[in-house]
């Protein structure tokens, strides 16, 4: 009988630990998922207010693939992976993703690369043409951006080892439109 | 064991003490995983709020900078004489008493705080500065403001502003800055006080401004109706289908709102409803309009252009109109080239805008190549409409079922993208003070540089006459005509031209030509020295009959002419300056001076002796007006150089008046500002008769009292009408007579053509007292301190 009590005390004391410790890692896997997403949330963020603010204060925006290229000069919206564009004292800045490595990548007129968002899955940039005013009296191609939709999706990438980050589990989607300052006031 | 945890206390409260610390135990770990994900989750919603407030601050600072513009545009700016701004003309504006720095803080300090108080601004050196925050809405975003002149220190000069607006939002703060420049522009291609008609054939390139209430402000002919049926009543189906409404997901709306006629591809109600009614963007410029229609009528082709010889009358040989033709491919020139001597050197004196830079615009792409294309960019305007008249009442001014729009034919595009094409209703502050005494002194310098000047020696000679005042009597100067030519008294119906001296045979051809066809013939007179007219030359509708003296072949230099010389001048060449004298104070019976246009007339009409009638030859004996204005025509003559007449306080109508005629020509060598400075002077360019004639280029500003031309002329520069007496300032061909709206059938030859652009690379003459503008200079907007 004693043994029996016994066994059962331990077959119920098993099951509500093992209730307990589940629901301890749910509560663990749900702290995590909040950092990653969190943490993904951040990074996007700051590399989209990055995009933004650096879209908005160039000038000579353009898509970087020749075909958008065509397009985005005859006036036709486009979509690419990329842009370029000369910032206030006239040097060349590229944004561009890098697809086989899941990178946003600075691009500057060195030729230098900076990675600004890792872990991106998606990365494109909507471009609404515009002709300036020397073209529009002559007819000339649409050579000034209106207006850039950014959209990005990024995912985790497991190089934030310190919340236990685990690959590819969370994705996160921010989008943003931005007017170029200096090409329409 | 068994027994001891049976009866033993210490047992059964060893086993509740486990249960409690695995409770406490589970209590901790998910209260901390809790705070834990709260404070992840407050973190992201802190970093959430951050950004939203960076946005905030970002868009309060951007609204500052657009006040800013605002402010500049509509406040009481300070008035300057000098044409161009430099830097130390700048410095003086910014810093003198009532200038750029008083007058701001002065309209700065209308404005209320978010606490009903004025805004705190403090105003001293360089620096206007806006201390108290200033609201964009209630409760929520504010910008603070530095206004600063700049020095060569800051890598630019006093021309340039800086403006530097914070914005702030709860903790965010965002700072962005922009240069503004101190200019003076005339700013507009056509500016004027009374009604503005745009005949056919007339393509403007740059804004346009009306400064009266007078109605209707504009009047604009199409230029694509008149020559061929076909597209003519595609036209009109277009306009039609612009004013009418249309149903668009279950909504009905307005096919079009706007007085520019052309539906833009990005408008998707509108462009909806456009192509479900059949019409099309055809060459890709992303609106459809009348030119749309023009090119599926005449690019047979479809290779997006139109070829002189798609544009050729199958049944004539000749192209449907030539004027048309090449009004559009001389669209767009080049507006600013300092190499005058063609050398591609920058010479001395040819640093026209002084900027310290050889500035040469070479011809755009398919600029007069003998095609219309997309390259040419038509438009029958481009660049803002700006009107003082108040677009209601101009509506309930018209009677059932006019509609202003009416007013409107042909595209009206804006010079920048998402500008507004038509303003009604727009400040004084934002047109130009077209009060005719602002241009006396601009129009007195002239004067300085003509007659008998310190160290230029009088020529009187026939065919010359230099750095003199004109005489009557210099008439015997002239050059003889041949014996053999008569003068065209009447026309008849033959194809002379009134008033031409022609020879005999020539005459007698016309005349035997009209006896064959059983027309009346013309009569003639032998070309003398004097010679009766009435004016203006060709009108069906004349106000006065001048007898004339008149000067033929003669070339002159920086001439001065007195009052009451009202001559004919034909064939004559103007070299240098010249000057017309008129009366300056214009008085009504009883001597007071009057501004009054009425008055004007009732004093042109002014008679020594007899009653005034448009059928008595005026002469110095018997008209005051005749004595003390100065009615002139110009016969195939050439200009090579500014015209320039003094300021009278009133228009008089034909009393101060010059007519431009047959071949004359304007090819100003002398002074890239100006062409004309006549502020009160009425001027009539190209004949009623026959409006291709005239060819000519016009550069800089033509300030005149009023201006109607109907030649082949292109304007570089501004059209200032600073008269208010006139009915109406007509550019192109609208009739026969003065008060035509309606050109009818193309005349043989056509109607002419003009082409207007305004050129911001032109500076004013000095003299002109107008208020000077604050623009600003996008390529200069800064994020940052700096």
């Amino acid at each position: 009988m004693a043994v029996v009590e016994l066994l059962i005390a331990l077959a119920i004391s098993g099951m509500v630990l093992a209730a307990v410790a589940y629901s301890v890692d749910a509560c663990f896997r749900a702290y995590s998922i909040n950092q990653e997403q969190s943490d993904l949330m951040q990074r996007a963020r700051t590399g989209m207010h990055r995009i933004i603010t650096t879209i908005r204060t160039t000038n000579a925006h353009q898509p970087l693939s020749a075909d958008a290229l065509l397009a985005f000069k005859e006036g036709i919206v486009v979509s690419d992976s990329g842009i370029a564009m000369f910032d206030a004292d006239d040097r060349p800045i590229n944004f561009k993703f890098d697809a086989p490595r899941g990178q946003v990548l600075a691009v500057d007129g060195a030729g230098n690369e900076y990675v600004m968002l890792r872990g991106v899955r998606k990365f494109e940039i909507k471009f609404e043409p515009l002709r300036s005013e020397q073209s529009a009296r002559t007819g000339g191609p649409y050579d000034k951006l209106l207006r850039a939709t950014v959209l990005v999706t990024v995912q985790t990438t497991g190089n934030a080892l310190d919340i236990d980050e685990t690959v590819a589990a969370q994705t996160v989607t921010l989008s943003s439109s931005v007017m170029p300052r200096r090409n329409i006031w | 064991m068994y027994r001891g945890t049976r009866t033993g206390r210490a047992g059964n409260g060893l086993r509740r003490g486990v249960t409690a610390l695995l409770a406490m135990l589970f209590l901790v770990i998910v209260t901390v995983l809790s705070l834990a994900m709260f404070h992840v989750a407050a973190a992201n919603v802190q970093t959430s709020h951050n950004f939203s407030d960076l946005a905030r601050a970002q868009a309060a600072a951007e609204s500052g900078l657009r006040w800013t513009s605002f402010r500049f545009a509509t406040m009481q700016r300070p008035r300057e004489l000098a044409g161009t701004i430099t830097p130390a003309v700048a410095y003086t504006l910014w810093n003198r008493v009532g200038g750029i720095r008083e007058r701001l803080q002065q309209d700065l300090a209308t404005v209320k705080s978010a606490n009903g108080q004025p805004l705190q601004v403090q105003a001293a050196g360089d620096t206007v500065a806006v201390l108290s925050p200033v609201p964009t809405d209630h409760g929520g975003a504010t910008f603070t403001l530095l206004v600063r002149q700049l020095t060569p220190q800051d890598g630019s000069d006093a021309r340039f502003i800086r403006v530097t607006s914070t914005g702030r939002y709860r903790g965010a703060v965002r700072t962005i800055s922009m240069d503004f420049e101190i200019e003076k522009r005339a700013k507009f291609a056509v500016v004027g006080k009374v009604p503005l008609q745009f005949g056919r054939n007339t393509l403007v390139e740059g804004p346009v401004g009306m400064t009266t209430n007078r109605l209707p402000p504009v009047l604009i002919l199409s230029d694509l109706t008149h020559f061929s049926p076909a597209l003519k009543s595609k036209i009109q189906a277009w306009n039609t289908y612009l004013r009418g409404s249309g149903s668009v997901d279950g909504r009905v709306i307005r096919n079009h709102i706007g007085f520019d006629n052309r539906v833009s591809v990005n408008n998707a109600p509108e462009y909806q409803l456009a192509t479900a009614a059949g019409f099309k963007d055809v060459n890709g410029d992303a609106y459809i309009d009348e030119y749309d229609l023009f090119q599926t009528e005449f690019d047979t082709n479809r290779d997006g252009m139109v070829t002189k010889q798609e544009f050729t009358n199958p049944s004539t040989g000749k192209l449907y109109d030539d004027n048309l033709f090449r009004a559009i491919d001389s669209l767009s020139p080049p507006l600013i080239n300092e190499d005058r001597n063609g050398n591609g050197l920058f010479d001395h004196g040819e640093d026209t805008n002084n900027n310290g830079k050889f500035d040469v615009e070479r011809p755009r792409e398919g600029f007069q190549d003998g095609i219309i294309d997309n390259r040419d960019g038509y438009a029958k305007f481009r660049g803002q409409m700006m009107l003082a008249a108040d677009a209601n009442a101009w509506q309930s001014s018209l009677s059932s079922p006019r509609k202003i729009l009416d007013n409107f034919a042909g595209t009206i595009a804006p010079e920048e993208t998402g500008q507004q094409t038509v303003r009604f209703g727009v400040g004084q502050n934002e047109l130009l003070d077209l009060n005719p005494e602002n241009f006396e002194q601009a129009a007195e310098k002239f004067r300085d540089r003509t007659g008998q000047l310190p160290g230029m020696t009088p020529v009187r000679m026939v065919g010359r006459l230099e750095n003199i005042t004109l005489a009557p009597s210099d008439v015997a100067y002239s050059v003889p005509y041949p014996a053999t030519s008569v003068r065209v008294v009447s026309v008849g119906g033959t194809n002379l031209t009134l008033a031409d001296v022609v020879p005999k045979a020539t005459f007698d051809a016309a005349n035997a030509a009209a006896r064959a066809a059983g027309k009346q013939q013309a009569t003639s007179a032998v070309p003398t020295t004097s010679f009766d007219e009435k004016v203006p030359y060709g009108s069906t509708s004349w106000q006065a009959t001048y007898r004339r003296p008149v000067f033929n072949g003669v070339t002159f230099v920086n001439v001065r002419i007195p009052k009451g010389i009202n001559a004919l001048f034909e064939n004559c060449r103007f070299q240098g300056v010249t000057f017309v004298e008129v009366e300056r104070n214009i008085t009504r019976s009883g001597g007071a001076v009057t501004t009054n246009s009425g008055d004007g007339m009732t004093w042109a009409q002014r008679m020594v002796s007899g009653s005034f009638s448009n059928t008595t030859p005026l002469t110095a004996a018997n008209s005051r007006g005749f004595q003390q204005g100065n009615n002139l025509r110009f016969h195939n003559t050439s200009f090579e150089g500014p015209l320039g007449s003094n300021y009278s306080t009133a228009y008089t109508h034909f009393a101060n008046s010059w007519e431009f005629t047959g071949a004359t020509v304007f090819n100003n060598k002398v002074d890239h500002t100006a062409t004309i400075v006549a502020p009160q002077t009425n001027i009539e360019m190209g004949s009623f008769t026959d409006p291709t004639q005239a060819p000519s280029t016009l550069i800089g500003v033509v300030v005149a009292g009023n201006l109607d031309i109907r030649g082949t002329s292109v304007v570089d520069g501004s059209i200032i009408v600073t008269g208010d007496g006139a009915g109406s300032t007509t550019l192109g061909y609208f009739g026969d007579n003065d008060g035509a709206t309606d050109p009818g059938e193309m005349k043989e030859g056509g109607y002419g053509r003009l082409n207007i652009h305004y050129n911001p690379h032109r500076p004013l003459p000095d003299g002109i007292n107008i208020a000077v503008d604050i623009k600003g200079r996008i390529a200069t907007y800064r994020e940052g301190t700096r």
